[in-house]
C-alpha cells in the first residue's frame, strides 16, 4: 500500500537558509487494513517524515531531498503540484497533531468538511458529514454543522479534523499524534474508533506518537526512529518484547518506569544529537550505554532478524 | 452581530461629538472670532452689529448650543475669505476629492494586496526582493517628489496625461497613482507580512494536507490574514481624504485639500474647523465599516468584540 | 491680531491680497512658501536633467513692448474715446488659457472679488467709468469725462453711449446707481465691505439723464475716479436678484461669464458687441485655469495646457530652458524692497537712526547692483527713489545714493555712529520673493562698515501686526506692492509714510503730514500730481525707508500668443486688452 524508501528531507533552517538534513532516508511499509507506529523523542523527525509523504515541506521552508514515496505503487516525489493536490484531496486522510489550532477559525466546520467532499447535491453532502460527525461521538451534529471552531472544546476539534480526514475515505491515513491533546478518557474513545475504522475501511494508518504503549494499542507494526534515521522495525509485538535497538530498549525501559506515558525519555542520559552536527557514526553513539569505537565510524546498515530489521552493530546486546 | 454594529454606531457618534467640541474649543481658544470678521477700521457699532450677528455676544455655553445644533442641521458655518457658507464649499469640493481618494485607494490596495500576496508566496525570490525593495521606496519618497516625477516624465516628456486639472479618466491617472504611491507600498508590506504569517498557521498546513484547490488555499489564506489589511486599509482610505492635500495642490485638483490649504493661508477658521469635521466623519465612517466587516470576516469577533481576532 | 491689520501688505500671488484697509488679507504661510520654492526648485531641476538633449537656448526674455494709448489725463472732460479704433486681425486660435495660482473666490461677479483677485475677475467680466493704460494712467473709457460741484462733493459723469451690456441691455446712468446702491446702501451692503473708500464718503448715486450720473460724496474724496466700483446690468440685476446675479454675472467687460468651477477654473466668452475695438479679444475663449504650484504650471506650459503662466519664480522659469516656443515675460518694478528705520516711529526715544547720516549711510553701504545680480539673478533693478514710476507725483530725475562704503564709514564717524548695533527684522512674501535672504545680504554690507547688525526673521502672521502696533525697532524689511499705488495716498496713508499710515515708518514729521492733508482733499489730478511729487521728494530726502531693491514678475508665454501686452508694474493675471492670440 504505502512503500517509502530511503526518504531524505532537510530544512532551510541553517544560518544563511543552509539545508539541515531531518529526515536521512527512513524505510516504511505499511499494507492495507494495517497500521505502523512511528515512534520516537520528540525532534527526531516523526512530523517531517509524515509531512514529506504528504509533500508538504516545500520551499522556502525545506524540501524532500531523495527517496521514493509509492502509493498503491504510484511514485509520489514525481508528480505535479496539481497531481499530487488530486491524491491528497482523494486518497490520504491526515490528522494534525494539535486539533486546537489546526482548523480555519474564521470557516464554519460545515464548509471546512465539504472542502474535502466530492461535489453534489448540499442536502446529501449534509447528511454524509452529519453521519460522519455523529459516528465519531459529536452529539447534535446537523446543528453543530454552523458552528466555528472557537465554538468546539479541544476534543470536538478533533473529531472535526478526524472528519476532515475521513470524510474523502482515504487509503491511508496518517495521524500525527493525533490524541496528544486530549485528556486520557477521550484519547481512548478515538484510539479505539481509529482502531475501528481500520479495520472497517481496510485503511493504512500511519500512526506517529512518543508512546509506545499507546502505539501498541493500535498498531501491528512499530518504526522507531532516532535522528532522522529509522533505528528498528518490526511487528510491535516482537520489537516490545525483544528490543533489539539500545534506543529501543530505553525508550522502554522509560515508558514503563514512568507512570506518565507520554513524557520525555528522562532514563537516557544526555540529548540528542542537533541536527546541524550530527555525528559521522550512529547518532544514539554518544548516548548509548553499549557503544564501542565502531559505533562512530559509520551510520549502521540495516540488519535482518527474522521479522525485524535494525540499524545497530551490536543489536540485541547487553 | 446587530448588537456589535449598534455598539460601533454608538462610538462613531461620540467620537464625532468629542470632535466637534475639541475644534469649538480650539476655535474659541484661538482669539476673539469676531476679529476675523471686522474691517480694521470699522466703528464701533459695526463691530457690535457683527458680533450680534454672529451670536459672539452671547455666553460661551450658549454659542456652544447654537454651535452643536447648527451641526446637528449640517450647517458648518460662513466662510470668512469666500463669504459662503461652508457647507456648499466642502459640497463642491468633496466628490472630487471622493473621486480622486476612492481611485488611489482601490489603485493602492488592489496593488498593495497583490504584491504583498505575491512576494509572500514567493518569498526569498527575487520578485519578493523587488516588491520590498519598491514598499520601501513608495513609503519613503515625499509626495511632491513622486508627483512632479510623474508630471516630468508622463505629461512633459512622454506627453500622455494632462500635467494637472480635472476632466476625464485621463487627468485621473496621475494624481491618482501619486496619492497611491503610500497606501500600496504600506499595504504590501503588511499584506506580505500577515500573509506569511499565515502561511506559517497550523490551518494552512491542514488546508495543505486536505487538498484543497489553490484558489481555495489562496482564499482562506486572505481571509485569515485581512483584518490587520482591512485595518491598515481603512485607516489609509480614510487618510486620503486628508492627506491629499500635497496632491491636489500639485495637481491643481479641486478638491477638500486645496479647499483646506486655501484655508489656512488665509486663516478661513470656519472652513478649516469644516474639513476638519467632515473628514472626521469620513474617518469614523470607514473605521465603523472597516469594524462591521471584522465581524463579517470572522465569527468571533461578532461575540467578543475586536481583541480575539487580533489575539490568535 | 486678525488679518485685517494688514491692510497694505497684500501679495502678488492671486490669492493674496488687500488692497483697501479692511479688505481680507491672506498670507502664505511660511511653510508652504518654502514647500512652493522647492519644488518649483525640484522641478525646474528635473526638468534641466530631463532635457539636456535639447537645444540649450534659453526661452527669450523680454520687455513686452509698451504701446502708449493716447493718453488722455484724467480730469479732463468730454474727452470722447481712449484709443484709436483699429479692429484686431481675428486669431485662428479660439481659446487662449491663462495658469494663475488662485482665484480663491465663491462668486466671479465683479464687485465681488477681494484682494489681488479682484483684479483678473472684474477686468475679464467688467469696464469701468475710468480704466489705467499700459502705463498705469487712468482714462476715460465707459465714461468720457466728469465735472465736480464747486463743493467738491458732487461728481457728474457723464457716460458714453451705444455700450451693449452682456444682457443686451444698452449701458447708462441706471446701472451706475444700482451698483454704488448695492454696494453703499442695498439690502445685501454688507457683503462688500471691501469697498471701505467708497463705503464711508459716497452717500448715494442719481440718474441726471440716461448718460448722465452723480456721484454724492460726505466729504471731498479725491480717489473716487479711480475707487469707482465697475457697473453691472442693473436690468438683469433686478430681474433675478442678488444671489442669482452672484452665480451668474452680467457686466460690460470684454468677456462674458460661461461657467465656474471653485478652485478649478473659471471660463468666459467673448462679448462680441464689447463697445472698444481696441480693446476688444481677438479670440473666442478665455479659461482662467487655478493651478496653485508653481511646477505645475510651468509643466502646464511645456506641454501647452496653459498658453499663459502667472506667477513664476527665477527658478520655476528655469525649468523653461530649452524651449524656444516659450517667451519669458520679466514685468519690472512689480515689488519695491524697503528697508525702513522704524525707530522713527518712537519719537521720544534717542536712537542713532534718527540722524539722517546715518540712514544715508546704511543706503550706501549696499551694493544694491550686485544683490539685483546674483540674489535675484538679474530679475530685479535698483531703485532710484522710495516713490515707484507708477505713483503720480514720482520724480524721474531723483537719483539714489551711490554704492559707496567709504563715504558711509565717513558718515557714520561723523554722527558719532562708527559701532552702531542694530535689529535688522525681515519676514516672508511673494511680493518681494527672498526677503530674509535680502535681510541677510544687508547685513553683511553693513558689517563692513562696521556696523553690527542682529537678524530677527519672523512669521508673517505676527510681524506684520507687531509693526502695527509699534512693537518693532530698529530697521526692518517691508514689500510694497508697486501696482497698488497709483494712487499717491496709497503709498502714505495707507502705507507706510505719515504719522496716519496704517504701517507708519515716522511719526511727527510735520511737514509730509502737511503734504499728506493737502493731497487726501485735493479733487484736481495735476494738482494732485504735483503733491504727489512733493511727498516723493520728501520720502527720498528724508529716506525713513531705504528702498533697495525692486523686483520683476516672470510670466511664460506660450506659442498661442501673438504679442503679450500688460500695465506697467502690474503681475497681475490681465487685463486682456493687450494680448493678442495668434
Ligand atoms: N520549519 C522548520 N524549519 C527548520 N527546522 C525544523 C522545522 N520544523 C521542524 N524542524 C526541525 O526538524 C526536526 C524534526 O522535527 P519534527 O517536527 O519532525 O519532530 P517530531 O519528531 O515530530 O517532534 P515532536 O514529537 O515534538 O512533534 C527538529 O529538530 C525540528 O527542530
Ligand atoms: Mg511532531
Amino acid at each position: 500500500m504505502l512503500a517509502v524508501e530511503s526518504l531524505q528531507t532537510v530544512y532551510y533552517g541553517g544560518g544563511r537558509g543552509e539545508p539541515v538534513p531531518a529526515v536521512r532516508g527512513i524505510d516504511l511499509h505499511i499494507e492495507a487494513g494495517s497500521a505502523t507506529a512511528l515512534v520516537g523523542e520528540s525532534g527526531c523527525g516523526k512530523s517531517t517524515a509524515a509531512l514529506s509523504i504528504m509533500r508538504l515541506i516545500r520551499r522556502p521552508i525545506g524540501d524532500v531531498v531523495g527517496g521514493s514515496v509509492r502509493l498503491d505503487g504510484e511514485e509520489l516525489l514525481g508528480l505535479s503540484i496539481a497531481g499530487m493536490r488530486q491524491v491528497l484531496l482523494n486518497r490520504i486522510g491526515y490528522i494534525p497533531q494539535d486539533p486546537t489550532v489546526a482548523l480555519d477559525p474564521l470557516y464554519t466546520v460545515r464548509s471546512q468538511i465539504a472542502e474535502v467532499l466530492p461535489p453534489g447535491p448540499a442536502s446529501e453532502r449534509d447528511a454524509v458529514m452529519i453521519e460522519l460527525l455523529e459516528r465519531l461521538g459529536v452529539v447534535d451534529a446537523e446543528a453543530r454543522l454552523r458552528s466555528y471552531p472557537h465554538e468546539f472544546s479541544g476534543g470536538m476539534r478533533q473529531r472535526v479534523a478526524i472528519a476532515i480526514a475521513l470524510a474523502k475515505n482515504p487509503e491511508l491515513l496518517i495521524a500525527d499524534e493525533p490524541t496528544t491533546a486530549l485528556d486520557v478518557t477521550t484519547q481512548l474513545g478515538i484510539l479505539r474508533l481509529l482502531d475501528e475504522l481500520r479495520r472497517e475501511r481496510r485503511l493504512a494508518v500511519l500512526f506517529v506518537t512518543h508512546d509506545l504503549a499507546v502505539a501498541r494499542l493500535v498498531c501491528q507494526d512499530v518504526a522507531v526512529m532516532y535522528a532522522g534515521l529509522v533505528v528498528e522495525t518490526g511487528p510491535i509485538a516482537e520489537v516490545m518484547a525483544r528490543p533489539l535497538h539500545p534506543y529501543t530498549r530505553a525508550l522502554l525501559d522509560a515508558d514503563s518506569g514512568n507512570a506518565e506515558p507520554l513524557s520525555r525519555l528522562r532514563a537516557i542520559p544526555g540529548q540528542p544529537p542537533a541536527l546541524t552536527a550530527l555525528p559521522s557514526g550512529c547518532p544514539f553513539a554518544p548516548r548509548c550505554p553499549v557503544a564501542e569505537e565502531a559505533c562512530s565510524v559509520a551510520i549502521p546498515p540495516v540488519e535482518r532478524h527474522g521479522a525485524v530489521q535494525v540499524r545497530c552493530i551490536k543489536a540485541g546486546a547487553a | 452581530m446587530a448588537r456589535y454594529i449598534l455598539s460601533r454606531l454608538a462610538q462613531a457618534i461620540l467620537v464625532l461629538f468629542v470632535v466637534a467640541t475639541v475644534v469649538f474649543g480650539l476655535s474659541r481658544a484661538s482669539g476673539n472670532a469676531a476679529d476675523l470678521f471686522i474691517p480694521q477700521d470699522a466703528t464701533d457699532e459695526t463691530k457690535e452689529l457683527v458680533r450680534q450677528n454672529l451670536g459672539l455676544d452671547k455666553p460661551l455655553i450658549a454659542q456652544y448650543g447654537d454651535y452643536m445644533a447648527n451641526l446637528a442641521q449640517g450647517d458648518l458655518g460662513q466662510s470668512f475669505a469666500y463669504r459662503t457658507d461652508v457647507r456648499g464649499l466642502i459640497l463642491k469640493a468633496l466628490p472630487n476629492t471622493i473621486q480622486l481618494g476612492v481611485t488611489a485607494f482601490l489603485i493602492g490596495s488592489f496593488f498593495g494586496v497583490a504584491m504583498g500576496v505575491l512576494s509572500a508566496l514567493r518569498q526569498g525570490t527575487w520578485i519578493d526582493t523587488v516588491g520590498k525593495a519598491l514598499a520601501l521606496v513608495g513609503q519613503s519618497v515625499p509626495q511632491f517628489f513622486v508627483g512632479i516625477l510623474l508630471v516630468i516624465a508622463f505629461a512633459v516628456n512622454i506627453q500622455i496625461f494632462p500635467p494637472f486639472g480635472k476632466g476625464g479618466i485621463q487627468h485621473l491617472i496621475l494624481p491618482a497613482v501619486t496619492l497611491a504611491a503610500y497606501p500600496l507600498a504600506s499595504l504590501t508590506r503588511l499584506t506580505r507580512s500577515a500573509v506569511i504569517e499565515v502561511l506559517r498557521k497550523d490551518h494552512t498546513l491542514f488546508e495543505q494536507a486536505k487538498g484543497v484547490s489553490a484558489a481555495r488555499l489562496v482564499a482562506h489564506t486572505l481571509r485569515n490574514a485581512s483584518l490587520p489589511i482591512v485595518t491598515l486599509a481603512g485607516i489609509q482610505l480614510g487618510g486620503l481624504f486628508s492627506g491629499a492635500v500635497i496632491v491636489e495642490q500639485i495637481f491643481a485638483w479641486p478638491g477638500v485639500g486645496q479647499l483646506v490649504l486655501q484655508g489656512i493661508n488665509s486663516r478661513d477658521y470656519n472652513v478649516v474647523q469644516g474639513v476638519v469635521l467632515v473628514n472626521t466623519m469620513i474617518f469614523v465612517v470607514v473605521l465603523f465599516l472597516v469594524d462591521v466587516s471584522y465581524g463579517l470576516l470572522d465569527p468571533r469577533v461578532r461575540r467578543h468584540g475586536r481583541g480575539v481576532a487580533t489575539g490568535s | 491680531m486678525s488679518e485685517f491689520d494688514e491692510p497694505v501688505i497684500y501679495e502678488h500671488d492671486e490669492s493674496m491680497p488687500p488692497i483697501e484697509p479692511g479688505t481680507f488679507g491672506f498670507s502664505m504661510s511660511r511653510r508652504s512658501f518654502l514647500y512652493g520654492s522647492a519644488s518649483a526648485a525640484l522641478a525646474a531641476f528635473l526638468a534641466a536633467c530631463g532635457s539636456s538633449s535639447n537645444a540649450t537656448e534659453g526661452p527669450t526674455v523680454t520687455d513686452a513692448p509698451v504701446t502708449t494709448a493716447n493718453a488722455i489725463p484724467v480730469g479732463s472732460s468730454d474727452s470722447s474715446t481712449t484709443t484709436a479704433s483699429a479692429t484686431r486681425t481675428e486669431a485662428k486660435t479660439e481659446t487662449l488659457t491663462i495658469g494663475v495660482s488662485s482665484l480663491q473666490e465663491a462668486y466671479v461677479d465683479p464687485n465681488w472679488a477681494v484682494g489681488g483677485l479682484i483684479f483678473p475677475l472684474q477686468w475679464a467680466i467688467a469696464d469701468f467709468l475710468y480704466f489705467p493704460n499700459q502705463e498705469g494712467k487712468f482714462q476715460p473709457t465707459l465714461a468720457t469725462g466728469y465735472t465736480l460741484s464747486d463743493d467738491k462733493l458732487t461728481w457728474t459723469f457723464k457716460l458714453r453711449p451705444n455700450v451693449t451690456m452682456h444682457d443686451g441691455s444698452t449701458f447708462g446712468a441706471k446701472d451706475v446707481k444700482a451698483t454704488i446702491e448695492r454696494i453703499v446702501s442695498g439690502p445685501n451692503a454688507n457683503d462688500y465691505a471691501h469697498y471701505v473708500a467708497i463705503k464711508s464718503n459716497v452717500t448715494g448715486a442719481n440718474v441726471i439723464d440716461d448718460l448722465t450720473v452723480e456721484i454724492v460724496t460726505n466729504k471731498p474724496m479725491a480717489t473716487l475716479v479711480v475707487d469707482m466700483p465697475p457697473p453691472i446690468a442693473s436690468d438683469y440685476y433686478n430681474q433675478v436678484g442678488e444671489v442669482e446675479f452672484k452665480k451668474n454675472p452680467r457686466s460690460t467687460g470684454p468677456w462674458k461669464f460661461v461657467s465656474q468651477e471653485l478652485n478649478a477654473n473659471v471660463k468666459y466668452e467673448r462679448h462680441e458687441e464689447f463697445w472698444d475695438a481696441a480693446r476688444k479679444p481677438n479670440w473666442k475663449k478665455l479659461v482662467y485655469a487655478i493651478v496653485p504650484d508653481e511646477s505645475a504650471r510651468v509643466a502646464g506650459i511645456q506641454t501647452g495646457t496653459l498658453d499663459i503662466a502667472y506667477g513664476l519664480t527665477g527658478a520655476g522659469a528655469e525649468g523653461l530652458t530649452g524651449n524656444n516656443d516659450i517667451e519669458l515675460v520679466e514685468i519690472k518694478e512689480t515689488g519695491l524692497g524697503y528697508c525702513m528705520m522704524l525707530d522713527n516711529v518712537f519719537p521720544e526715544e534717542t536712537s542713532p537712526l534718527k540722524d539722517i547720516r546715518v540712514r544715508k549711510a546704511l543706503l550706501m553701504a549696499v551694493d544694491r547692483e550686485a544683490i539685483a545680480k546674483s540674489l535675484y539673478k538679474g530679475y530685479a533693478t535698483v531703485p532710484q527713489s522710495g516713490t515707484p514710476k507708477i505713483t503720480p507725483g514720482h520724480n524721474p530725475d531723483t537719483k539714489s545714493l551711490p554704492f559707496d562704503p567709504e563715504g558711509a564709514k565717513a558718515l557714520l564717524a561723523e554722527a558719532g555712529a562708527s559701532d552702531l548695533e542694530v535689529q535688522l527684522s525681515s519676514y516672508t512674501t511673494t511680493t518681494v520673493p527672498d526677503m530674509p535672504k535680502l535681510a541677510e545680504t544687508i547685513a553683511q554690507y553693513w558689517a563692513q562698515i562696521g556696523v553690527k547688525a542682529t537678524l530677527n526673521n519672523m512669521e508673517t502672521a505676527t510681524y506684520l501686526p507687531q509693526w502695527r502696533n509699534k512693537q518693532l525697532k530698529g530697521a526692518a524689511m517691508i514689500a510694497g506692492p508697486t501696482y497698488f499705488y497709483v494712487e499717491p495716498t496709497r503709498l502714505s496713508v495707507n502705507s507706510f509714510f505719515g504719522s496716519k499710515a496704517v504701517y507708519t515708518t515716522i511719526v511727527g514729521d510735520t511737514e509730509l503730514d502737511g503734504i499728506i492733508d493737502q493731497i487726501i482733499v485735493e479733487t484736481d489730478f495735476d494738482k494732485r500730481a504735483a503733491l504727489g511729487r512733493q511727498q516723493a521728494d520728501h520720502i527720498d530726502e528724508s529716506l525713513y525707508g531705504l528702498p533697495m531693491i525692486l523686483t520683476s514678475s516672470l510670466i511664460a508665454v506660450g506659442p498661442n500668443v501673438e504679442s503679450f501686452g500688460y500695465i506697467t508694474s502690474c503681475p497681475y493675471a490681465g487685463p486682456t486688452s493687450w494680448i493678442l492670440a495668434k
